[in-house]
């Protein structure tokens, strides 16, 4: 009877033993499969990044503006007006100042497309002295990743004076 | 007794061998399970390469590029060619095989969303659509300009390309 008892309980605690093994492994097999799991390549990323970035400064500045005097200006020619300080007499829809304007249909441009694709980003346009003319920064918390050259817009008066635009894809 | 102690030797046996085959059960879960994600990993690497090789040559393709006085500009696409081009690969059986072996299974959506003249605001003009599979899908969404040359004006636009794959 002692005997049967004592195997019984051997057996209860072989049984703890094989339930404390398959918890273990199957905490094993969880955290293998968490561990092997590949992080996203960044290549893609960072590509997807660049091309945004370069094709949309590019694509903006020749854009047709509602800012006219003898023409319709495009964002080129208002972001030298603005940023550049170059005395043109420019009026735009609804008498607005075009530097009041083009801060606004660029805000209204960036929220239809960085915006829209819920793109983290940091626009800044630079005079030639370095101030920021025009600045939003969309959730980009971390400026050790702002690496991105700035696109130059000679000043079409200044001689070797540049515009600086910069656009960051943080995510 | 003896009978009762060999039954429960059998039954320790059988427990024994239960065990290693819910071992063995679980590691070939886990295993197929980690063949499964690779093989989708690299089908996604894969579409991935094909997305943007085929976006280059959507940007390099002189059927759409806008030029001004014979002067290529950087990511513009001129709208009549747009329009043109959209129309060709719908009428035609020719031009919509020809540009299926280069786009394949992909669709092209173009949509100018800033624009001084109102009628051309939000338009949206399908470029090309064909797909062979719907099963998974891969988009890019890049901004243009796009030149109209009848107004001699220049909208910005977004160009929407959907890879389709297995």
């Amino acid at each position: 009877m002692i005997a049967l008892k004592l195997k019984n309980k051997s057996q209860t605690e072989m049984f703890g033993l094989v339930v404390l093994v398959v918890i273990i492994l199957i905490f094993f097999l969880i955290f293998l499969n968490f561990s092997l799991r590949k992080a996203p390549s960044s290549v893609e990323k960072d590509y997807r990044s660049q091309i945004i970035s370069t094709t949309f400064i590019s694509s903006l500045l020749p854009v047709n503006t509602n800012c006219t005097v003898d023409g319709q200006y495009t964002f080129q020619d208002l972001i030298e007006l603005c940023a550049g300080t170059i005395a043109r007499n420019i009026l735009c829809d609804f008498q607005q100042d075009p530097c009041t304007y083009v801060k606004e249909q660029l805000n209204l441009l960036l929220n239809h497309t960085l915006n829209a694709s819920f793109y983290s980003y940091y626009f800044i346009i630079e005079n030639p002295d370095g101030d920021k003319y025009f600045e939003v920064n969309n959730n980009c918390r971390n400026r050790q990743e702002l690496r991105t050259q700035p696109y130059l817009l000679p000043i079409s008066l200044g001689i070797g004076d540049f515009i600086k635009i910069y656009l960051y894809i943080c995510n | 007794m003896n009978r009762k102690k060999g039954q429960i030797h059998i039954l320790e046996s059988v427990a024994i061998i239960l065990f290693f085959i819910v071992i063995l059960g679980l590691f070939f879960i886990f295993y197929s399970r980690l063949q499964v994600q690779k093989v989708e990993e690299k089908k996604h690497e894969d579409a991935v390469k094909i997305l943007f090789d085929k976006f280059k040559i959507l940007t390099s393709l002189d059927e759409l590029k806008c030029t001004l006085i014979g002067v290529e500009r950087k990511t513009c696409l001129d709208l009549v060619k747009i329009e043109q081009f959209s129309n060709s690969i719908n009428s035609s059986d020719f031009v919509r095989s020809y540009y299926s072996s280069i786009f394949g299974s992909s669709s092209i959506n173009i949509t100018i969303i800033y624009s001084v003249d109102e009628s051309y605001l939000n338009k949206s003009i399908i470029l090309y659509d064909l797909k062979t599979t719907t099963k998974n899908s891969l988009f890019f969404e890049y901004p243009v300009s796009i030149y109209n040359p009848y107004r001699k004006k220049t909208y910005f636009g977004l160009v929407k390309y959907t890879y389709y794959y297995e």
